[in-house]
């Protein structure tokens, strides 16, 4: 065939086509909606703030601020009083006229508006301190006490509080690279976070008499200030977490003598804090890299348990650009540490625990920790602290730099079923995982919950499959197509302000951590996801990114159009639905077609002109006749095909020519709104199996269904879709071909009960 | 912050509940004994909670701490908040048994012959009065025809009619 005719039949066949289109008329026009479109309308523009390759722009900026805080912890009274001094570096091209400051603790104030948002009718039960608390008049007292506001020559600094944020106005606007230092007076009391459920407080043990103190948000913060929310003053509702400057941090913490205390930062003065048994221990636990040594041990806190010190003492910590400050304390703590090699850098893996936390927590705390360390530390970056703390806290799971609190208890008799180990396994991941997502890579989470919890969801998985194979970690994306599938009333999309979320663990932790594992093994692969992944971590470790730095960077540092992904995934609501709605099969003649000929008639041809050639005809079809099927394998049986071939093929190269001879067209369907990837297996009739991946721009130009033609040397027995389940196909009933007629679970159900 | 299993979630804030609240039911109409035949499933510890607190126990499902007569609680409890009505006249529920698988809980049930289906109304309570944010998804499949429809607080049944 000449090419003048090949392109006078390309030209042809799209007119034809085009032609029948046409009949359709004064339809209304549209926008683009096109579900590839680009997430320009979505998306802020790029600047020298934040470029549009997702990295920190030249102008990129945060703030500083340095606390110097003395802290008593009075623990016959269960309060706490705090001094602290506070340097803020002005480090943004504006000037400030005032600051604002977070109060958290006034979310627990007598009277915050936190419990006057919460529609619902009663509780399934309270305790009696909740019954007193709520209805009987005494609510608890909560809330800072603010007893002054100075500048460092100790005058009034004027302020108004607006709930959990407080106001500070600064004698004359601090200007743009200017440092401004100034005084807070404060106490308050601490809430009993079995009570009230709450991030901090303690939990008192009625046996022995004592408290565990798990305490944070306890002192007055600066609220973050940036170039994409200007100040970041949204109030703390009691959900949506906290956005928080990096600094340095000298903190004192006066506490019982009897007391075992770790805080975020250097323990400057271990040596003075410890027994000198105690420190012996420590000093070979940071040679032990195998195995936690107990420095404080369950016989000698039970003796501890017995008394309650006057005497006092004073533990002193310097931490060096963290985010936040956190400590825990109690006459009751077991303490053990192991060493972890981090790069070329040992760090410390901690835990303290009461003793209702053993035997489960002197198993397994310091060992997970030091995994975590280790498995984020390949994922992401070398872990940069020095140390990482896992506190026991009864119905716990919250993170701070270093530190964090993770239930899983022990029935009394020290027994535990395997789903409170497991529990205790995977929040303790969890937790020391946030060091990353957000200690470090600081998103902020009052506005975006799923950039910390999505992300350290996903990162999670991966730790836990490397402390036990075959872990059952809940952020799978056959896990979320139950969620993804519900009511649309109460889905929001992932991109929604954190308070304002339905299922708030499906859609900011399960689903984001599902998406990414989507990403990683369907739509990536491994190692350019890896790459991409690790490369937002590092470019954006100890600032401040957003959303669509995340978006950007793993396009940026993949070369992969993800919009459409993170347009389904991210910002609707909607699900993965793929199936195959239908099969044909096609067999080889070279007698012309009805399509064939109606082409040649219309351009004036007759078929033969076109030279010898060979068609497909649907055995549906009215161009099908019996015995087409005669023509078993083309290379043999259609003489100028063979002729074409030994005239252009020799020796091994015409031998290993595959011999194609059953041809289908598959037609998948997709229900599902998000477009996704078919990923498909081909089952042979020899029993062999091919597995295809078409990409998700299949649908580009046809949301609903695709035909795929698929030509093979072996006969299709069975078609399967997504069989390993990586899409979070929420309907998998049409997954197959043919159509699986599954006996149902309860005829199973039944038959199992009758041969019993 | 991470799910925690304590009953204790359900107060004031969830802030560390890393969970949702769902069954799902299928209802299929088995042609051999003119039944209809009900699947239903949700979480373990969801109704090992609920049992708990209305039963006044303490047992662990799925584990050696179940309590001896649990089958009989379990019935009592889903054949108190499951209810079926064909053309208007409530189904006698025989409540086949239970079977675990992972963390859920599956449950089995099935009416009597029933006469030619013109109405037919399911009402789901299961763990609505527990957690607010419930969702009991019903998925039936009677006659070829299909049909999906969520219950949740303030919604917990609905009416479907059958033309054919
Ligand atoms: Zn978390």
């Amino acid at each position: 065939m000449n090419k003048v005719l090949s392109y006078l039949i390309i030209t042809l066949i799209s007119f034809v086509s085009f032609a029948q289109e046409e009949k359709v008329k004064n339809e209304k026009a549209h926008y683009n909606t096109n579900k590839f479109k680009q997430l320009k309308e979505e998306f802020n523009t790029p600047n020298t703030y934040r470029t549009a390759s997702g990295a920190p722009g030249k102008d990129y900026f945060q703030q500083q601020v340095d606390y110097k805080m003395d802290i008593i912890l009075d623990d016959k009274n269960q309060k706490i009083f705090g001094n602290q001094t506070i340097t803020y570096h002005n480090n943004s091209p504006d000037a400030l006229a005032y600051l604002w400051i977070q109060l958290d603790q006034n979310v627990r104030a007598a009277d915050s508006k936190t419990p006057d948002i919460e529609g619902g009718g009663p509780s399934v039960f309270y305790k009696p301190e909740q019954f007193t608390q709520k209805f009987l008049g005494k609510p608890f007292d909560g809330g800072f006490k603010i007893e002054y506001v100075k500048d460092i020559n100790n005058n009034d600094l004027d302020y108004v509080i607006n709930q959990t944020m407080m106001r500070l106005d600064l004698p004359k606007p601090l200007q743009a690279g200017e440092t401004t230092v100034f005084k807070m007076k404060w106490w308050y009391n601490i809430p009993e976070h079995t009570v009230n459920r709450s991030r901090s407080g303690y939990e008192h043990f009625e046996k022995d008499g004592n408290n565990n103190y798990i305490i944070a948000q306890f002192f007055p913060r600066l609220a973050v200030y940036n170039n994409v929310e200007g100040w970041q003053n949204l109030q703390f509702w009691g959900r949506g977490e906290f956005a928080l400057e990096f600094g340095n941090y000298h903190v004192n913490i006066t506490t019982p003598s009897d007391h075992i205390l770790d805080a975020t930062g250097k323990l400057l003065n271990r040596k003075k804090m410890l027994t000198k048994v105690e420190y012996k221990r420590f000093e070979k636990a940071m040679k032990s890299f195998d195995k936690p040594i107990i420095i404080v041990t369950q016989e000698e806190v039970i003796e501890k348990e017995k008394h309650f010190s006057d005497k006092t003492k004073t533990w002193k910590f310097y931490a060096e650009n963290v985010r936040d400050f956190a400590f825990a304390s109690s006459r009751k703590y077991i303490l053990d540490i192991m060493a972890v090699k981090i790069g070329n850098k040992t760090v410390i893996a901690e835990s303290m625990y009461p003793k209702e936390g053993n035997p489960l927590w002197e198993e397994h705390s310091t060992r997970v920790v030091a995994n975590t360390l280790e498995s984020y530390s390949k994922q992401l970056f070398d872990y940069p602290y020095h140390k990482a703390i896992s506190v026991h806290g009864k119905q716990q799971g919250m993170e701070y730099p270093m530190i964090c609190w993770n239930y899983g208890r022990p029935r009394e008799d020290g027994t535990y079923s395997e789903r409170t180990k497991n529990g205790m396994i995977g929040v303790i991941t969890h937790e020391v995982g946030h060091n990353w997502f957000p200690m470090i890579v600081n998103s902020d989470e009052r506005q975006w919950t799923w950039m910390d919890e999505g992300l350290n969801s996903y990162t999670e998985i991966m730790a836990e499959q490397t402390y036990q194979k075959g872990f059952p970690s809940r952020s799978f994306p056959k896990n979320v197509t139950e969620y993804m599938r519900g009511d649309q009333d109460q889905l929001s999309p992932i991109m929604s302000q954190s308070n304002n979320i339905y299922n708030f663990g499906m859609n900011a932790y399960a689903k984001p951590a599902a998406g990414l594992y989507i990403l990683r093994e369907v739509i990536l692969g491994h190692e350019l996801f890896d790459k991409a992944f690790s490369t937002y971590a590092k470019r954006w470790k100890f600032k401040h990114p957003t959303p669509e730095d995340f978006f950007r960077t793993m396009e940026d540092a993949s070369a992969t159009d993800l919009d459409w992904f993170w347009r389904g995934w991210f910002y609707t609501t909607g699900n993965v639905d793929v199936g195959i709605k239908g099969i044909k099969k096609y067999v080889v003649t070279t007698k012309p077609t009805t399509r064939v000929k109606k082409m040649a008639a219309a351009y004036g041809m007759k078929p033969k002109d076109f030279g010898p050639v060979i068609y497909l005809v649907d055995t549906e079809s009215e161009d099908y006749t019996v015995g087409m099927e005669n023509i078993k394998n083309p290379i043999e049986d259609i003489q100028f095909l063979k002729d074409y071939l030994a005239n252009n093929f020799k020796g091994a190269e015409h031998a290993n020519l595959k011999n194609t001879r059953y041809f289908y067209e598959i037609i998948f369907e997709k229900p599902g709104d998000i477009p996704m990837p078919i990923i498909v297996d081909y089952i042979f009739t020899d029993g062999t199996k091919m597995r295809k991946q078409y990409p998700a721009q299949i649908w580009r130009k046809n949301d609903k269904e695709v035909k795929k033609l698929f030509a093979s040397d072996k006969e299709i027995k069975e078609i399967n879709i997504d069989p390993d389940q990586l899409t979070a196909d929420v309907n998998i009933e049409n997954n197959y071909w043919p159509k699986k007629v599954e006996e149902t679970k309860i005829e199973k159900f039944k038959k199992k009960l009758k041969d019993k | 912050m991470k799910k925690i299993l304590s009953l204790l979630l359900i107060v004031l804030f969830a802030f560390t509940v890393h969970k949702y609240h769902l069954s799902l039911t299928k209802i299929v109409f088995n042609v051999k004994s003119n039944s209809l035949q009900i699947t239903m499933h949700c979480f373990i510890d969801d109704i090992e909670s609920v049992i708990n607190k209305t039963e006044n126990v303490t047992c662990e499902l799925a584990t050696k701490r179940e309590v001896k007569n649990i089958d009989s609680l379990l019935q009592k409890y889903v054949l108190s908040n499951f209810i079926l009505k064909v053309n208007q006249k409530k189904q006698l529920l025989k409540y086949i048994g239970k079977e675990y698988e992972k963390d859920l809980i599956y449950f089995y049930l099935e009416t009597d012959s029933v006469p030619k289906i013109n109405f037919l109304e399911v009402q789901n309570k299961i763990l609505l009065n527990t957690f607010d944010d419930q969702q009991n998804i019903i998925k039936i499949n009677l006659n070829s025809q299909k049909k999906t429809f969520y219950l949740k607080n303030g919604n917990d049944k609905e009416m479907l009619k059958f033309d054919k």
